[in-house]
């Protein structure tokens, strides 16, 4: 009698199949494939420590009736490995590894150049100046061209990109900056403010963005019906009344002028603990001049109110001024608190602050009931396949296109006509510029932005997603960028001679 | 007098209570006996008196006064009584007298009846009066006596002093060399047997264990105890081992065994009988009982045990497993060979609710993570390093469950498997092996798919993986050996090493012969490289753990001796010591003579090995002696001194000599020499190396021989904080992972806070273990502070990827099993060391000692070896069908009832629940109701319940 009752496991099932042992064991394994549906190919029978080869004999093994057969193999299909590669970052060349990263290039220094290279970081961070120089026609050389060519080479390469004919135009425009050190060591340090300064007027010959499609960028020769303003008019300057009063002579009417203004300048004083008290500190001036009605020496109160709040508010920290005694320019270490969020209105002529008014209060009242819904987001658990947060996150966008289009229509109707003015009088930090070292000849410029100023933000990111990614800065220390954390941004408020906030770049709020 | 002065003198500085009584005594020698007898009451006084005349008849020729008086005297000094502060009237009255009694005594003429009697009342008058000086004369008026009374008879401090005596006589017979089987020493050991005796019948278990334990005979104790004070004598014996010096420490194991056994306390007996390692005494256990339900019981304990299941044959060399298998029938070979436990394992989690598979983000909740890391943008971009952390946390999280979600159960492709690199594949093929762990018929089928894969590393790693999958399960198909025999001579180096180490871990603590047939030509054979060699010793010292198997021992001695130099000084030959280490684990002075043959070896790896076989035989056992000696091993500062010695001679090697103690890549050293000098050079640099990693063995060793015991563990903790303070980097690398080793599994918070000190250490391999051991004290704990103790590292670690991926290992351990299963190689109440368990801990910490060349390299498969200590840390009870049966038990802190009187409480803060449930490393369960009965002693694992006859349901009352 050849035939026995063996058992067969395949997994946690068992077969009853009878084994014929005067057949060879590849007839078996046929009739094992038949119950199991495991291909003879790929099949493993096992008994008792041992495999049952195809070509093996039955006398090897010995079954006895009732013995368990283990049988292995699947019946499906065999994993496959996907059909592209994964790269792995340890695999990456730098190049691809910042590609991939998304990370923004830095800038070589090229001797004492950083404070032009935080400067320029900071400029980037500026997406409307991106596209009106992507614009510009000229091909001549001039500083407005090769910032073109900069930030358009900077986009192109992974590796820290070198500033070269910028920097050789800089200096010829401004000669202050080809000075050299006193040692005769290379170029000097220079200042990053007289740099931005500098930088910015010369960009008055770039054309700026016509106001009918904003986004769109009108040629200057194109025809419009408006003149159009210069780019930095547009984005970069505001407009400030002042108001000269004198204190000698009550009866003296007030003069009034409009200047244009780059920058806010924030004083620091012994009693400046805030940026906001350092402004107002600088609008509000006694300054000595001959009086007209008096004839002679009278102190004038100057008081100055901002009457035109660009898109772009640049505020400067008057850290660096010149000391007699020691015939140096000396930095002032004093720590002064920055915010993130910028309220401007107190700044404003009354004319300009009635005008934001509106917006401004329908602005907060949005922010409360965003965080309410955010905390109320947040409690909501979320079902195994993600589908509660989905449509949580739909109903956020919704709600929040809604509230957009309200507030649209809530801006002074000129203000809208006018490119490139804050319609809301409130800003965000975008970025900043820090100084390191104890004087203004020596230490050491950093440039510092937002992520999101520099690479948007993925759109199909969920709300919150794009919230907590507000929160990541980059460090542009030349060539080196790496990530930060908003906290670290907080820090740089000064008190010592860590990195301290220098030139700080406020975006107006946007109405999404 | 002069022997009167003295004995005041001494008693003076020895016994201030009894100082006044003493003096009052001088008064009544010195002058007026009057003056002292005033103060006495009238009772006293008449007392005395009686007494005085007593003695005063024994000094009479009246040879027929002598039997009253003695009598007399005899009864007046067993009737009093006293309070426990001030001796007895009678003794204190008939002080004075004593030197003349004494006298008396010497030329006595009364008959032999008589003179008894007058020995045994000066036996306990000499009590009150038994100096240094004098000798033990309670004792030897005692001998002299021909029928002396029970000792019991003249109450318990008679006893106590008696024994007292009796040992330190019998300590000081051996000192002078007196014979054991003379007649004196019988008499002796007689006199302790009958102490002994009534010891035993009066609640001094405690006193009776220790004064046989000093005349020698612990092993009379078995048939002196009884029913009811067996398991307090047990459980004393059990808790002294810990401190006996070899080889009593063997006599008491097995008398305690023998104790067990004859009053038919089996489980305790078997538990006992597999600490001793006794193939003889399993059987014998095993097959005492004739209750079925007793022997399954017996069958869960040796599974959980992994003790070899042939030594329950007649003779182990000539019986296969199977054989004996087939010879038990079927339900007790399923408790025996733990194929149930996947069953169970998997019905506990579902109880606990804890069934469903945890992702990655699930362990890490990195938005819990300080923010810093979180700023690290990782845009869809897969960091291989980071992959194959989330591969082991993954397998370790999901142990056993077997429905984890990256690599059971996902399409072909979508496998996790590819999302590692090379190497990273084998882990991440092996990680199947780790989330099937246990469940041989479901988890070969998954495994097998990926033996037909292309990649050479995946299958490597499924083989291991089918290995990996029968870590303490056996089956009779013998899969492991069937798929991995035939791969074991394959060409490809990855192949092999998956099969070698496959079998180590299938087959780890069976002694089976069949591996070694297959492993053991791969160690001789010298053309091998020394990876392979290495790892089939040590997969033949999981195999053949504790077995002290000379052949294997014989052919690793060899290898090593004939093998060339720069072979062993190879970084993987330490892998080949520790194989020949394990073999000894737990066997004490077994070992000794691998030691001699070792210190004849005069390569380096020779003194590595040597440390490893020392501390692995003395495992566990808290001898302080080998903590000593490893400590001396440490104090040595190898580098300085070569440094300082080397430094004028060549500048240039103070630099390779400098780099040497900040910890830099090991590895780096064996590279293709470029001249003459460079080659010095290195062979100098090697030589420094090798010898200073021995340190970190001896390291290893103090916690592995003090893990054993609170007390000796405490200490250790002492000794690594100097050390690590004074240690040279190798020293200080290798503390923090005996820190993991002493308190695996068990999250004591002191402990906690140094090793979150030693995580911020500025030599990242300090850091790097310690963060790793943090992962081992709470592996499978969930412990939230170690949690967030390690979120916040890896957030602190962002950009270190070694040591961020050792907190994500160490993430995954904190968590393994979802915080169902236990590292801790101790079970049974703490009371057994499991072998295979040790071993595996300790060949992943061996890794770590050079991170970098091992986990943190291409070896990071090391990490399964903990697979082999990882169990289910569940209490399930079973009915007599072996179904579960869930009733009410308490658990709660265990508390230390050794020596304690009376029924004290075994756990303290305990709460109620329902089986089956968890129990911590410290914690210990009770049954909340009487309606059952345990068939094991010790409530852990699977514990199978028989009802109590004499329970009665409360509502029938009612």
């Amino acid at each position: 009698m050849t035939s026995l009752f063996v058992t067969v496991k395949h997994g946690p099932t068992a077969h009853s199949l009878s084994l014929d042992t005067s057949q060879s064991p590849m007839a078996f394994k046929l009739l094992v494939s038949g119950t199991t549906g495991v291909p003879v190919e790929r099949m493993k029978l096992m008994l008792r420590g041992k495999v049952v080869k195809d070509d093996s004999s039955w006398d090897e093994f010995k079954p006895k009736a009732d013995q368990t057969f283990m049988v292995l193999g699947s019946a499906t299909e065999l994993p496959k490995p996907p059909d592209q590669p994964v790269v792995f970052l340890e695999d990456m060349s730098d190049h691809q590894l910042a590609d991939a990263l998304r990370m923004p290039v830095g800038l070589v220094n090229m001797g004492n150049t950083c404070y032009m290279n935080s400067t320029l970081q900071l400029l980037r961070s500026v997406p409307e100046l991106q596209t009106a120089l992507a614009a510009y026609p000229n091909q001549q050389l001039d500083l407005t061209g090769a910032l073109r060519d900069v930030y358009a080479g900077m986009g192109q390469t992974t590796d820290p990109f070198s500033p070269f004919v910028f920097l050789t135009l800089l200096r010829q425009v401004n000669p202050q900056f080809a000075e050299m050190t006193r040692t005769g060591g290379g170029y000097a340090q220079q200042d990053a403010d007289e740099c931005w300064q500098q930088i910015v007027t010369s960009l008055n010959n770039l054309p700026g963005i016509h106001p009918a499609h904003r986004g769109d960028v009108e040629m200057d020769d194109a025809g419009s019906s408006a003149p159009v303003r210069h780019f930095t008019e547009q984005f970069l300057m505001g407009e400030m009344s002042k108001t000269l009063t004198c204190d000698d002579a009550p009866d003296e009417p007030p003069t009034h002028s409009k200047e244009r203004i780059f920058k806010l300048d924030c004083n620091i004083s012994i009693n400046t603990n805030f940026m906001m008290s350092g402004i107002l500190d600088s609008l509000d001036q006694k300054i000595t001049k001959n009086s007209s009605s008096l004839g002679q020496e009278a102190t004038y109160t100057e008081k100055s109110r901002v009457s035109r709040l660009p898109e772009y508010l640049t505020v400067h920290m008057v850290r660096f001024y010149w000391r007699r005694d020691i015939s140096k320019k000396a930095k002032i270490m004093r720590k002064v608190k920055f915010p993130f969020d910028f309220d401007a209105s107190e700044l404003l002529t009354p004319d300009l602050a009635k005008r934001l008014q509106p917006i401004q209060g329908r602005i907060r009242e949005i922010k409360k009931e965003r965080d309410e819904r955010r905390k109320v987001r947040r409690k909501t658990k979320d079902s195994a396949d993600g589908s509660v947060k989905k449509e949580e996150g739909e109903k956020e966008k919704l709600a929040r296109q809604e509230e957009a289009a309200e507030l649209e229509k809530l801006v002074d109707p000129g203000l809208r006509e006018d490119v490139g003015a804050s319609v809301t009088g409130l800003y965000e930090l975008i970025a900043l510029v820090t100084h390191k070292g104890a004087s203004a000849d020596s230490g050491h410029y950093i440039g510092w932005a937002r992520k999101d100023s520099i690479t948007p933000l993925s759109v199909t990111a969920s709300i919150d997603e794009q919230e907590t990614a507000r929160d990541v800065w980059y460090k542009f220390d030349d060539d080196k960028v790496s990530p930060v954390d908003k906290d670290k941004i907080a820090l740089l408020d000064g008190g010592g001679e860590d990195s301290t906030a220098y030139i700080l770049l406020y975006r107006s709020k946007r109405l999404d | 007098m002069p022997i009167k002065e003295e004995s005041t003198i001494v008693v003076h500085s020895e016994d201030p209570v009894k100082k006044k009584e003493k003096e009052k005594e001088k008064l009544v020698d010195g002058k007026d006996d009057k003056a002292e007898g005033e103060d006495l009451s009238e009772e006293d006084l008449q007392l005395r008196n009686e007494l005085e005349m007593l003695v005063e008849r024994l000094r009479e020729p009246d040879h027929s006064l002598y039997r009253p008086a003695l009598e007399t005297m005899r009864v007046l000094i067993r009737t009093s009584t006293s309070s426990m502060t001030s001796v007895p009237k009678p003794l204190k009255f008939l002080r004075p007298h004593y030197p003349e009694l004494q006298e008396l005594y010497e030329k006595f003429p009364g008959s032999v009846e008589d003179k008894g009697l007058f020995a045994d009342i000066l036996s306990v008058l000499s009590m009150t009066y038994s100096t240094p000086l004098a000798g033990h004369t309670t004792l030897s008026y005692r001998l002299d006596s021909p029928h002396p009374s029970a000792p019991g008879d003249w109450g318990h401090e008679y006893v106590l002093h008696l024994a007292s005596e009796l040992g330190t006589e019998y300590s000081s017979q051996v000192e002078k060399g007196t014979s054991v089987s003379s007649p004196e020493m019988q008499k002796l050991v007689e006199l302790a047997e009958e102490c002994a005796k009534w010891f035993l019948g009066h609640n001094a278990e405690a006193d009776a264990v220790d004064l046989l334990s000093e005349c020698e005979c612990v092993e009379k104790l078995v048939h002196l105890v009884d029913n009811v004070n067996y398991a307090r004598v047990g459980r004393y014996m059990v808790s002294c081992v810990n401190l006996l010096i070899p080889p009593d420490d063997i006599a008491f194991l097995r008398t305690a065994h023998d104790i067990y056994f004859r009053q038919a306390r089996f489980p305790d007996a078997m538990a006992l009988a597999v600490r001793l390692n006794d193939a003889n005494l399993v059987r014998s256990v095993f097959n005492a009982p004739a209750n079925v339900h007793m022997k399954q019981q017996l069958a869960f304990i040796i599974a959980r045990s992994q003790i070899p299941i042939v030594w329950l044959a007649e003779n182990p060399e000539e019986t296969t497993t199977d054989e004996v298998l087939s010879a038990l029938p079927d339900d007790l070979v399923a408790c025996l060979t733990n194929t149930t436990l996947t069953n169970h394992f998997k019905a506990f989690g579902k109880e606990l609710g804890v069934t469903d598979p945890r992702s990655l983000e699930d362990i890490y909740k990195s938005h819990l993570e300080p923010s810093s890391a979180r700023s690290v943008p990782a845009q869809g971009v897969d960091s291989a390093r980071q992959n194959l952390a989330g591969t082991f946390v993954n397998a370790f999280v999901n142990v056993g469950f077997g429905n984890e979600k990256m690599m059971v159960d996902v399409e072909g492709g979508q496998s996790w498997i590819y999302k590692n690199k090379d190497h990273g594949m084998m882990s991440a093929a092996a990680s199947l092996g780790a989330s099937l762990l246990w469940d041989t018929e479901v988890g070969l089928t998954h495994i097998d798919k990926y033996t037909y894969s292309n990649e050479e590393y995946i299958k490597a790693g499924a083989f291991m993986a089918m290995g990996i999958l029968h870590t303490s399960v056996r089956t009779e198909i013998d899969a492991p050996l069937a798929l991995l025999s035939e791969q074991i001579e394959n060409k490809s180096v990855p192949l092999r090493t998956g099969a070698i180490v496959g079998l180590g871990f299938a087959y780890a603590s069976t002694h089976r012969a069949d591996i070694m047939a297959l492993l053991l030509p791969l160690v001789a054979d010298e053309t091998l490289t020394m990876s392979l060699a290495a790892l089939a010793a040590l997969s033949l010292g999981f195999v053949f753990v504790g077995s002290c198997n000379g052949e294997i021992a014989g052919t690793i001695l060899q290898t090593m001796m004939e093998r060339d130099a720069a072979q062993l000084t190879d970084k993987w030959a330490r892998f080949m010591a520790l194989g020949l280490a394990l073999l000894y684990l737990g066997r004490q002075e077994a070992a000794d003579a691998t030691i001699e043959t070792l210190r004849a070896i005069e390569h380096s790896l020779a003194k590595q090995a040597q440390i490893l076989v020392d501390i692995c035989a003395y495992a566990g056992t808290s001898n302080v002696l080998k903590v000593q000696q490893m400590l001396h091993y440490c104090t040595d500062h190898i580098t300085k001194e070569d440094k300082k010695e080397e430094a004028p001679a060549e500048p240039a090697q103070e630099e390779g000599a400098a780099t040497q103690p900040n910890g830099t890549n090991e590895t780096a050293a064996p590279s293709a020499p470029a001249d003459g000098t460079a080659t010095e050079e290195k062979k100098e640099e090697e030589k420094k190396e090798d010898d200073d990693t021995f340190q970190a063995f001896a390291v290893l060793g103090i916690a592995l021989v003090a893990m054993g015991e609170d007390v000796g563990a405490e200490m250790s903790l002492r000794t690594f904080n100097h050390l690590m303070h004074y240690g040279e980097p190798i020293i200080r690398k290798a503390i923090p992972l005996a820190l993991g080793l002493l308190s695996t599994s068990n999250p004591q918070l002191p402990l906690l806070d140094t090793l979150s000190k030693y995580s911020h250490d500025s030599d990242l391999d300090v850091a790097a273990n310690a963060i790793f051991a943090m992962g081992l004290i709470g592996a499978g704990t969930n412990n939230a502070r170690l949690a967030q103790m390690l979120r916040q590292l890896a957030g602190y670690y962002g950009k270190e990827p070694d040591c961020l991926f050792v907190t994500r290992v160490a993430q995954g351990l904190v968590h393994a099993g979802k915080g169902t299963v236990t590292l801790n190689p101790f079970y049974q109440d703490r009371g057994l060391m499991s072998l295979p368990a040790v071993a595996g801990i300790l060949a992943t910490l061996i890794a770590f000692t050079d991170a970098k060349a091992f986990v943190l390299d291409k070896s990071h498969w090391m990490l399964y070896y903990l697979i082999l200590a990882m169990y289910p840390r569940f209490f399930i009870t079973l009915d007599e069908e072996l179904n579960p049966l869930p009733i009410t038990v308490r658990v709660g802190q265990a508390v230390d009832v050794v020596g304690q009187a009376g029924k004290p409480r075994t756990i303290s803060g305990f709460q109620t629940y329902q089986t089956p449930v968890r129990l911590a490393t410290a914690e210990r369960a009770e049954l909340a109701t009487e309606e059952y009965l345990p068939y094991a002693s010790v409530l852990e694992g699977l514990v199978i319940l028989e009802k109590n006859p004499g329970w009665e349901d409360e509502k029938m009352d009612l």
